[in-house]
Formats: structure tokens, C-alpha cells, sequence
């Protein structure tokens, strides 16, 4: 209950921010000799700025809810699209098995040997390096798009190989087997007895999933491989107040790992909701 | 034993895409190669082309994909520019390291996680469970970064227990000053691992305890604490070897990370400071090496499962 | 000595080695490097650094940690050396001059350094009886032989173009005995046309001038690994023992040392040092003040500033003089970076004092152009522009009126360290308030370097630290038109300056005997910068040297001929000392 009031009060925190009035511009900072002086750079929280400043001068509650707009959007796309890959991935060598099985198999182990750091390195650093991606209906900053991407792919094998088991022990059911033996194609059997059945332990996994790739952004960031500035996430807020944790500049990342905290709480309570409702072999992170 | 030959063959093919994909992706997002590796500074184009006749880069990718196989056989791995030094003796240097670094974590997670897991799945939804259960998620979400600042001003700044800067010591050179140099590096990446493994490992017996064997088992009469660490802990394992596999990738990516904080002179640290100095011999060798390292150990945990109960192979196969 | 020219780019802190490399490797393989003394070093505590009345005590290890490893080592001409790779290589090499705190040359390896009446010939007459580490002779083969490799060094090349050749590859060198060799100068190395040229000197003090012994230089030519050129041989008070780049470097007394001190003890006074590679700053001050290494060398402001409130128990060395400045490099051949108005502009929007809060730790000077406090050319008022939002928004209005309304773009490239992103940040605000759109760009250091070197579309402007060094002379090719090649082409002259009276001024000082003369075109170099606004000039790199007050003797020891002390220890670097003359207190 209380993950769910966290999970949509950040939500709606972060979608409503620019209209919000207690909220400030993510990157307002004050300027000039005079503001310099009056306003504490690392400071402390205060009943102006309820989280304190960062280095900048900059609201660090504001940033962590701006933050929660691109750090959520990045979890989520990544594991959806990592579920719908990896779930149809999946699916298909678990069910079909024999080549089918083979190959995706070294396909997913191909995945899992690949150094996260070169795949980052390629693919924000290189293709996806900045400017803006034209999507047709909308367009996306290219690095936030890069770091998406990134997640996805570091993403699909875990969970294929997760959906790819559940594949083969549902296969093995009574049921599939009778809509089998009444003649139901694959195609048939795959959407409507296999796919209802994967799903609760796809949304677990899910939750769980998300929860990794929130901090696995982070990671992201401390190689120089985040998100377009200034727009930050909360990885990257953490990394740039890293260097002063022991000088008194702790506030800036005490906020962001709470909130990246409760958020990882929150989505593995709601996962474990789930996985106990259907019960759930709990999933290999 | 045709299972393990098929598994075998499987990854090798698994290490021949991933090293070809990584030389090509690596090459083909420079703008030129030879240059990179000249160095950035480097004005001298006699040398840029010497460079590119050495390593054939001016050769479609297949074919600078087969030099690159047979130097990897003749363990000639080319020269790192920046360093002058031959790649494979930078990493005959770094490797050790962060092999050791990696078996110490694992290691240390699994000292932590598995008493830990069966007293949670012991006293399931004890306080002690619950403790445990938001510890894990505290830990899991706290960034590596923070974790190895934090004990590092602890741990070596204000209490000098530890080395913040470590290095490389033997421990057959010095078994002391080896644990204090490793302490911290092992923590960080080890605390984590160890919270995944927690989760998994309380979950798999809380499942296991409900089982029928062990339904059986208590009906027989034995004590709760033999039925736990005899029986049901032993069939959680293979799951946690399979976790500890499909982690190893994860734990030489943390390696990175850590080893750019402590100054730990390992593979990772090797890595990051290749790929910002485009030193790209050395970005393929390390990523070939990551790639094998991710290959051996998934060989060997199907290996072990063979041997260990060649029943549980299907079920391995199952997941 | 001069410069050391260590481009850098903004405050590495952790970014790193890569960058430190990379770039100093220009940097410094540059140069002719240096030779500044300093007069700048400033000790915060540390009664002992200044204490000589203690006995230097023989014998001991200590540790000592700095931000980079050298680029291509140790090859004098080819290793990229920033200051760190100074220190390091001053343990196993020398060089033949050193500068004094007087800010004069006094020769080291060297007996005399003297010039012709019209300074176009130079002889240098080497000290006798001293060996490299392996037994062969110091003599004037084995400096004609490190002349004609070091000098010819791509870099270094063209630091010392007006130096004469009779070939391509191969410089007038004239040996005179056995142990006097004579240089001579030439415009653009044709011996014909010889060139006054006062300041040369300088450049016997620096990375180009260390002599290695003949067999090592032989070796390492011929072997393309690399490998070789990674075991130096030098006649300096240390020999190498171990070498693992990115990581350690260990040094053990050379027993055949040629030194003595005043009271003819045999140097050095400690018998191992170990350097280590450790590119985070926070890294690198943590290891002090846990006690994991005894000395280490930083220019991150942050740290300098937190160690200045440690100075009790771990003394440091401020080097504030003839220091780096942090600037915002500009790509001159973009369109519309070649208006004045919108450069001025831009500058004009920058609080420097903000960004020194921001990222300097509250404690660097701002820079009001690239001479730093000590630097021949140095203004305390060049006429820079001062900050002013307002004037920065009209000059952005004229610039728009000029350009048919259009709004200027550009892009601004940073470096994922948290000090680059934050001042990226900050001027993306402050330039955008004044109505320039700017895109902020993250890459990283290679290719930062690269689009710099080589004048790419997409660089626009970034932060950079460049410029240390007594002598103007120093930055002739980072700034004079001839280094300054069509981008897609390699330069040095990394935004493209091509000012004609920058280039008549350079030329003129080059020749110039009247050093006060030679001051003044100096500071005609530096007021031209400011009224053309060519660079976006923001603060004044400082560099300290902490160690955990176990060290002594650091800048205590003096010149081979007996005068002053080599403080800043000889090498116009800050960032560095000379080790030669340093002890473990027992």
C-alpha cells in the first residue's frame, strides 16, 4: 500500500513538476556576485529548500523530481522493451526448443559475456553521442534514447532465459498438451495458454528487473555514459555529488539514493505482491 | 557427456561472435583505427600506416577477425601505444587482480548470504526476515560509488583498518598487507552480491521447505536445523551456482567501477582507462578476456552440475 | 625552461589518466619545456620542508602518488611528460640545465652553457667524469646522439624549429671536443639564416635536454614494441627497478651517483621510491591522510583547499606561479566564433569567481588572460573585459544584427568528470540568459583531444588548461599562425589563432636580447588576447605537494655549480619537486 502511494505520488510529482508551484525549475540556480553570497552552495535542507542545495546552487528537491521523470522513463522502457524481446526470445526457444533453443541460447550467452562498459562505450559514446533522435511522431534526446538501449540489451538475456524455463515447464502441462492433442497450431497454444500463464511472473520479474536497472543507470553515469545534460537522473545526481560526501557536500546524495532507495523498495514490494498472488518461484535477478 | 561437448561447442561459438562483434563494433565506431592507436597527438603518418599494415585494419573486418584469432592463439596481442608495452604482458599484470578480486567477493557474498538466507527462510516473517528483507533492498539500491567512498573514509581514512589505495600485494608476499589492500575493493563489490544472493537463495528454501521431500523428512522426525542445512540448502545450491554464474558478468562490470575507486590496478581499471585513451588492442583483448572469463565459468558451473547429479542437468536445462 | 605545457583539460579529477596523458603528452612533449624556477613555491605549514638545520638522514623508502601516468614512455623526446612524469623521470634522468629561483639557466649536466655574441650559436660543455647508470662516459657523442633523437621528436620538433638542421632528420650539431658540443640556430631550421634566439637556453633544462646513455636510446629505437624504450638508463641519482605503467614505478639509489652535497655526503639520501599512478583526486588525498603513500602531487582545487586546513599534520607545498591557465579554448575557425562580439560576449556572461566556488574550491585566482602571476607577460590589468550579463546580452544583440537576425549556437564539449559537467552546466545557463543556445556535448578525453588536434565541425568551444611557463617564448607554436593548420589537418594551434599581431610579436620576442624589451612585447601579447577576447580565460591553476610530514629536504638542495637552490626544483613544472636532495625523517 504504502509502496503503491510512493510509486504514484513520485509519479505524479514528476509528471505534474512544471506546474507544480512548490516545485522549482530543475536548473535554476542563482547568479551573479550578489546572489552568490546570499545563497549556500551545498546547503543544507532548510525550509526554502527542503532537500538543500547542490554545488550549483540548484534545489536539490526539484532535481530529484525532474530526475524521477527520466530515471523512471528509462527503467520502464528499458524493461518493457527487454520484456517483449526477451519474453518472445524466450518463448520461442523454450517452446520450439531444438535449434530454435540452440541458437537463441548462444545468442543470450553472447548477450551476457558482452562487457556492459564497450556496449556503453558504443553505444552513448558513438551512435548515440548527441543531438536528437527523430522518432516520426516524437523526438528524443539521442543519449537518453542511447542509455534505453543500452539497459534493454543488458536486460533480455536474464529475462529470456527466465521465460525461456517457465516456457518449458508450462509446456510440459496437461492443458497445453490437451490443446495440442485437440489440434490447436503453435501460434494458438503460444497466445492463449502459455502467454496468460507467463505473465504474473513476467510482472514480477519486471518489478524486480526495474529496480536493477534504476541503479545499473547510475553505473551508467559514473562512466560517462548518462543521460544529456543538464536534464539529470538520479544516478547522475548521485555521481556529481560523489567527490563531496566527506566535504560536507553529503545532503546532495543522501536525497537521491533515498528516493532511488524507497523507489527500489517500492517496486520489489509490488514484485512480491505479485509473485506471492500467483505464486511465483521467485526469480533469478 | 554429449550434453557437456554440445554445451562446450555452444560457447565457444559464444566467445567467437562476442569477440567479432566487439572488434567490429569497437573498429567501426572509430574514425579511423590506426590514428586511435598512433595516439590522438600522434602527427607522424609513416607511423599511422605502419600501424595499419601491422594490424591489417586496412582488411575487411572477416579477415582482420582471422589475424586477430591467430595472434590470440600465438598470444600476440599486439602493442599498447600509450603504455609501450606488449597488450598481453598489461594483462598478465591486471587479470590476476581482478580474477582474485571477483573469487573474493563471490566469496565474501556467499559467507554473508547463506547464513543469513537460512535463518530468514528459518523464521520466515520473523522480524529478523523482515530486517534482512529491507536491508537487502538498501543495499541493492545503494550505488557502489557511495558504498566505496564511505567505507574507504571510514575503513582506511579515519580508522586506518584498511588501504584506500590499494595494490597489487601477493598474498604469499604478505598476507597482511594483501587482505588490507583487497578488504575494501571485496566489500563493495561483495555486499551487493551478497544482498542478490540473500533474496534468492531465502526464496529457493522457503520454496524447498515447503516441498514434499521435506514435508517428508519432518514427518520422519528429523530436526528442523538438520533438515535445513542438510537437505533443503543442498538442493538450493545449484540454483545459487547458477546465480553466481550469471552474476560473474555483472561482478567484472562492478570490478570496473571499484577498481577506478581504489586505484586497485586490475582488469577493469585497465578497461576504463583504455577506452578513454582509445587504446583499442586493449579494449578487444580485455573484452575477448571478459567474454572467456563469462564463458569459463558458465562451462564450469554446467559442469559441476553434471557431475554433482546428472539428474539436475535437465532441470538446469530447464532453467 | 620554460613551459612545460601541460594542457590538461579541466581539473581531472577523476576522468583521468587518460586524459592527463593524452594531453600533457602534447603538452609537454611540446615544449620545450622548462625550466622556470620558481619563486612561486609557497610552503602552507611544514616547519621541516624549511628546516635545515636537521641532518639529512641516508637511507629509506618512501611512497609517492601522483594524477597521470607519461604517455609512450621513457624515451626523453617521445614520452608524453606532464608534471608527474617530471618527477618521476628526474630521478633517473637529468637534464643539462636546471633554472634557478634568479630565473636564469645555470647549467646541471652541463659545466657552461654559452652563447655567440649574437646568440645563433650555443656550446655546451658537458661536466667530466660523469657515467650513465651502465658505465658508458657522459661525453659529446652521447649528447649529440640524444640531441638529434630528443629533438627531433615530432613535438618537441616543432618547439625548436628555429633550431638549424642539415637534413629532415638531423640538426647542425657541432662537436667541438670530447666534451663540448655547439648548436645553432636558423629560421625555420635553415642554416642559412641564423636567428638570434636569447631564450634557448631554457630549453637545455626540460624533457628535451634529459640525456639518456647511447645504448638505451639504440635499443629503443629499434624496437617497435615499445618495450625497450620502457627500461631508461640515465646518469640520474636513481635507477629504475620496476616499471608497471598505470600503476607503479620504482626507483633504488644509483651507487655511482656523481653528486655530493655541501657537506660531501654521496646522494641521494634515500635508498627506494616508489610512485604511484592514482588518477582520482579524492583517491589520491585519501591515500595520504590514510597513510597508504607519504607524498602526493595535485591540482585539484578541492583537495588543495581541504589540505590547507590539515596543514598540521600533513604540511603542503603550494605552486601558484607560472601555473596553467583554465580557459575556455575556442574554435576560431567556426563562422561565428570569428565575431568578436559574440567571443567578447561570451566572456563577458562568465562570473570566473562562480565557477572557481563551483569547481576551484573557492581558493584559484581569476584569470584575466593566459599569463599567470610570474609569467613574463603577465597584466594585472591587460584590459580584459569585465563580468557584465548586460554588455554580454547586447554583444549578443550585435552579433544577431550582424548576422541577419539569426541567434548564435554553439556547442560546448565536456568530459565526464563531475568538476567539467558541473562548469558545462553553468556557462550552458549563464550563455543561455544571454541569448546563445548552447548544446552540451559529453565525450570523452581522447576524443575531446582529438577534435581539438585536429579542428573538428563539432568543436566548438571547451575547457582546457594550458599555458605554464616563465617565457612567452615557450607558447610561440601553440599560438603563432604557422601551427595553426587547416582543420582535418594536425595542429598545435588547437583553435586556430591566426592574429597577425600575435604573430609579429612572438617573432619579435623570439630575437629580442632586451629582456625588458622582450617583457614589454610580452605584455602586448597578453593585452591583444584580452581586446580580441581570442580565449574565455576563467582561473589560475594551483598545484600542491602534501606529504605526511615523515619527508624533509624538499627544495634544500642546490645547483651542481654550488648557487642558488633548485627550487621548484629546477623544472618550471609545478606540480613537482626534485627528489635528489629529499630524506625520510628517521
Amino acid at each position: 500500500m504504502l509502496a503503491v502511494v510512493w510509486l504514484g505520488g513520485l509519479t505524479f510529482l514528476a509528471i505534474f513538476a512544471n506546474w507544480l508551484p512548490f516545485v522549482r525549475r530543475y536548473n535554476e540556480f542563482p547568479k551573479g556576485p550578489g546572489a552568490r553570497k546570499l545563497v549556500a552552495y551545498r546547503g543544507k535542507p532548510s525550509s526554502d529548500y527542503w532537500f538543500g542545495t547542490d554545488k550549483l546552487g540548484r534545489d536539490t528537491f526539484a532535481r530529484c523530481i525532474y530526475a524521477a521523470q527520466k530515471t523512471l522513463v528509462i527503467g520502464a522502457a528499458s524493461i518493457v522493451a527487454a520484456l517483449v524481446i526477451g519474453g518472445l526470445l524466450g518463448m520461442l526457444a523454450g517452446y520450439f526448443r531444438g535449434w530454435y533453443d540452440r541458437v537463441l541460447t548462444v545468442m543470450f550467452d553472447v548477450l551476457l559475456a558482452f562487457p556492459a562498459i564497450v556496449l556503453a562505450l558504443i553505444v552513448v559514446g558513438r551512435f548515440f553521442a548527441s543531438g536528437d533522435l527523430n522518432l516520426g511522431l516524437f523526438t528524443m534526446e539521442k543519449r537518453f534514447f542511447g542509455v534505453i538501449l543500452v539497459l534493454t540489451v543488458l536486460s533480455i538475456a536474464p529475462l529470456a532465459r527466465i521465460v525461456r524455463a517457465q516456457t518449458m515447464s508450462l509446456a510440459q502441462r496437461e492443458y497445453v498438451l490437451a490443446a495440442r492433442g485437440l489440434g490447436a497450431g503453435n501460434l494458438r497454444v503460444l497466445v492463449r495458454e502459455i502467454l496468460p500463464n507467463l505473465l504474473p511472473a513476467m510482472f514480477s520479474v519486471a518489478f524486480t528487473g526495474l529496480a536493477v536497472l534504476l541503479v545499473a543507470e547510475g553505473g551508467l553515469a559514473f562512466l560517462g555514459f548518462s543521460v544529456q545534460l543538464p536534464f539529470p537522473t538520479w544516478g547522475f545526481m548521485i555521481n556529481e555529488a560523489r567527490p563531496d560526501i566527506v566535504k560536507g557536500g553529503g545532503w546532495a546524495v543522501f536525497f537521491p539514493c533515498t528516493m532511488l532507495f524507497l523507489t527500489v523498495l517500492s517496486f520489489n514490494v509490488l514484485g512480491d505482491r505479485v509473485a506471492r498472488r500467483f505464486d511465483i518461484r521467485e526469480a533469478t535477478l | 557427456m554429449r550434453y557437456l561437448l554440445q554445451r562446450l561447442l555452444q560457447l565457444v561459438v559464444v566467445f567467437l561472435i562476442v569477440t567479432f562483434v566487439a572488434m567490429v563494433a569497437i573498429q567501426g565506431a572509430s574514425r579511423d583505427p590506426a590514428r586511435d592507436l598512433a595516439g590522438p597527438l600522434s602527427s607522424n603518418e609513416e607511423r599511422v600506416e605502419q600501424i595499419r599494415q601491422q594490424y591489417h585494419l586496412d582488411r575487411a573486418y572477416p579477415i582482420r577477425y582471422a589475424y586477430w584469432l591467430k595472434n590470440i592463439v600465438t598470444l600476440d596481442l599486439g602493442t599498447s601505444p600509450t603504455n609501450n608495452l606488449e597488450v598481453r604482458t598489461l594483462i598478465g599484470q591486471r587479470a590476476p587482480v581482478t580474477l582474485l578480486l571477483g573469487l573474493y567477493a563471490i566469496l565474501f557474498a556467499l559467507l554473508i548470504a547463506v547464513p543469513v538466507a537460512v535463518y530468514s527462510a528459518y523464521r520466515r516473517d520473523g522480524p529478523f526476515d523482515r530486517i534482512v528483507s529491507g536491508a537487502t533492498f538498501a543495499i541493492v539500491s545503494l550505488p557502489n560509488i557511495i558504498l566505496a567512498v564511505l567505507l574507504g573514509y571510514f575503513f582506511a581514512t579515519k580508522w586506518r583498518i584498511f588501504t584506500y589505495a590499494a595494490s597489487k600485494i601477493w598474498p604469499w608476499d604478505n598476507p597482511v598487507l594483501h587482505v588490507k589492500n583487497f578488504a575494501l575493493p571485496t566489500i563493495v563489490l561483495g555486499l551487493g552480491l551478497s544482498a542478490i544472493f540473500v533474496r534468492l537463495l531465502r526464496a529457493d528454501l522457503v520454496n524447498t521447505l515447503q516441498s514434499d521431500f521435506i514435508v517428508m523428512a519432518r514427518a520422519k522426525g528429523l530436526s528442523p536445523r538438520r533438515i535445513l542445512w542438510r537437505h533443503a540448502l543442498r538442493s538450493s545450491l545449484f540454483s545459487l551456482m547458477t546465480s553466481v554464474a550469471l552474476q560473474f558478468g555483472g561482478i567484472l562490470g562492478g570490478a570496473v567501477v571499484v577498481e577506478q575507486i581504489y586505484a586497485l590496478p586490475g582488469m577493469g581499471l585497465l578497461l576504463f582507462q583504455a577506452v578513454q585513451t582509445k587504446d583499442l588492442l586493449v579494449v578487444q583483448a580485455c573484452a575477448a578476456l571478459f567474454a572467456l572469463a563469462v564463458v569459463l565459468v558458465n562451462f564450469v558451473v554446467d559442469l559441476l552440475y553434471a557431475v554433482v547429479d546428472p539428474r539436475i542437468r535437465h532441470a538446469r536445462a530447464l532453467g | 625552461m620554460r613551459t612545460r605545457r601541460h594542457i590538461i583539460l579541466r581539473r581531472l579529477s577523476f576522468a583521468a589518466l587518460a586524459t592527463t596523458l593524452a594531453v600533457a603528452g602534447v603538452a609537454c612533449s611540446g615544449d620545450d619545456e622548462e625550466a622556470t624556477p620558481d619563486p612561486s613555491t609557497t610552503v602552507t605549514a611544514a616547519p621541516d620542508t624549511s628546516a635545515p638545520s636537521n641532518k639529512p638522514v641516508v637511507g629509506g623508502r618512501i611512497v609517492v602518488a601522483g594524477e597521470a601516468e607519461a604517455g609512450t614512455p621513457w624515451l626523453p623526446g617521445a614520452v608524453q611528460c606532464d608534471s608527474y612524469c617530471q618527477m618521476r623521470a628526474r630521478t633517473f634522468y637529468e637534464p643539462i640545465a636546471a633554472v634557478d629561483e634568479d630565473l636564469k639557466v645555470h647549467p646541471y649536466l652541463a659545466e657552461s652553457i654559452t652563447p655567440n655574441a649574437d646568440y645563433t650559436e650555443w656550446t655546451v660543455k658537458l661536466r667530466s667524469g660523469i657515467t650513465f647508470s651502465n658505465g658508458e662516459p657522459l661525453n659529446a657523442d652521447a649528447a649529440i646522439k640524444n640531441i638529434q633523437v630528443n629533438l627531433n621528436a615530432p613535438l618537441i620538433a616543432a618547439a625548436v624549429k628555429d633550431l638549424a638542421r642539415v637534413s629532415a632528420t638531423e640538426f647542425k650539431v657541432e662537436k667541438v671536443d670530447d666534451l663540448t658540443v655547439k648548436l645553432f640556430t636558423g629560421l625555420n631550421g635553415d642554416p642559412t639564416k641564423p636567428v638570434p634566439w636569447p631564450g634557448f637556453d631554457v630549453y637545455l633544462g626540460g624533457q628535451a635536454a634529459f640525456m639518456a646513455a647511447p645504448s638505451y636510446i639504440d635499443k629503443a629505437l629499434a624496437d617497435k614494441t615499445g618495450v625497450e624504450a620502457t627500461k631508461p638508463i640515465g646518469t640520474g641519482p636513481f635507477v629504475l627497478s620496476s616499471f608497471i605503467p598505470q600503476d607503479r614505478l620504482v626507483v633504488k639509489r644509483n651507487p655511482t651517483y656523481w653528486r655530493k652535497d655541501a657537506d660531501g655526503v654521496q646522494l641521494p639520501y634515500l635508498d627506494e621510491i616508489e610512485f604511484r599512478v592514482i588518477p582520482d583526486a579524492n583517491t589520491r588525498q585519501q591515500a595520504l591522510e590514510s597513510r597508504d603513500v607519504d607524498m602526493i602531487s595535485t591540482s585539484n582545487a578541492n583537495s588543495i583547499a581541504d589540505l590547507r586546513t590539515k596543514a598540521d599534520k600533513f604540511p603542503m607545498i603550494e605552486q601558484a606561479e607560472y601555473g596553467e591557465t583554465f580557459y575556455v579554448l575556442l574554435n576560431l575557425t567556426n563562422p561565428q566564433l570569428q565575431s568578436r562580439d559574440l567571443r567578447c560576449a561570451m566572456l563577458q556572461a562568465i562570473d570566473k569567481q562562480a565557477i572557481i566556488d563551483l569547481t576551484g574550491g573557492g581558493i584559484l585566482t581569476p584569470a584575466n588572460g593566459p599569463f599567470a602571476p610570474g609569467q613574463e607577460g603577465y597584466l594585472e590589468d591587460n584590459g580584459s573585459l569585465p563580468y557584465d550579463p548586460t554588455a554580454a546580452k547586447a554583444g549578443v544583440e550585435a552579433f544577431k544584427a550582424a548576422n541577419g537576425g539569426q541567434a548564435p549556437k554553439i556547442i560546448y564539449s565536456a568530459v565526464p568528470d563531475a568538476d567539467s559537467l558541473t562548469t558545462a552546466q553553468y556557462l550552458q545557463q549563464v550563455w543561455g540568459d544571454a541569448g546563445i543556445e548552447v548544446e552540451l556535448k559529453q565525450i570523452e578525453q581522447s576524443t575531446l583531444i582529438g577534435n581539438a588536434v585536429f579542428g573538428a565541425p563539432d568543436f566548438n568551444a571547451f575547457g582546457w588548461r594550458n599555458h605554464a611557463g616563465v617565457f612567452v617564448d615557450g607558447q610561440f607554436f601553440w599560438w603563432h599562425s604557422s601551427s595553426a593548420a587547416d582543420p582535418g589537418q594536425f595542429a598545435l594551434n588547437f583553435g586556430r589563432l591566426k592574429d597577425p599581431v600575435i604573430d609579429d610579436l612572438l617573432a619579435k620576442q623570439r630575437s629580442e636580447l632586451d629582456t625588458v624589451k622582450r617583457k614589454g612585447l610580452a605584455e602586448d601579447i597578453n593585452r591583444q588576447f584580452a581586446k580580441e577576447c581570442w580565449i574565455l580565460p576563467t582561473s589560475w591553476a594551483i598545484w600542491g605537494i602534501a606529504h605526511n610530514g615523515s619527508i624533509a629536504g624538499i627544495g634544500q638542495l642546490t645547483q651542481p655549480d654550488g648557487s642558488g637552490k633548485l627550487v621548484r626544483d629546477g623544472a618550471g613544472f609545478p606540480g613537482q619537486v626534485w627528489l635528489t636532495g629529499v630524506w625520510k625523517k628517521s
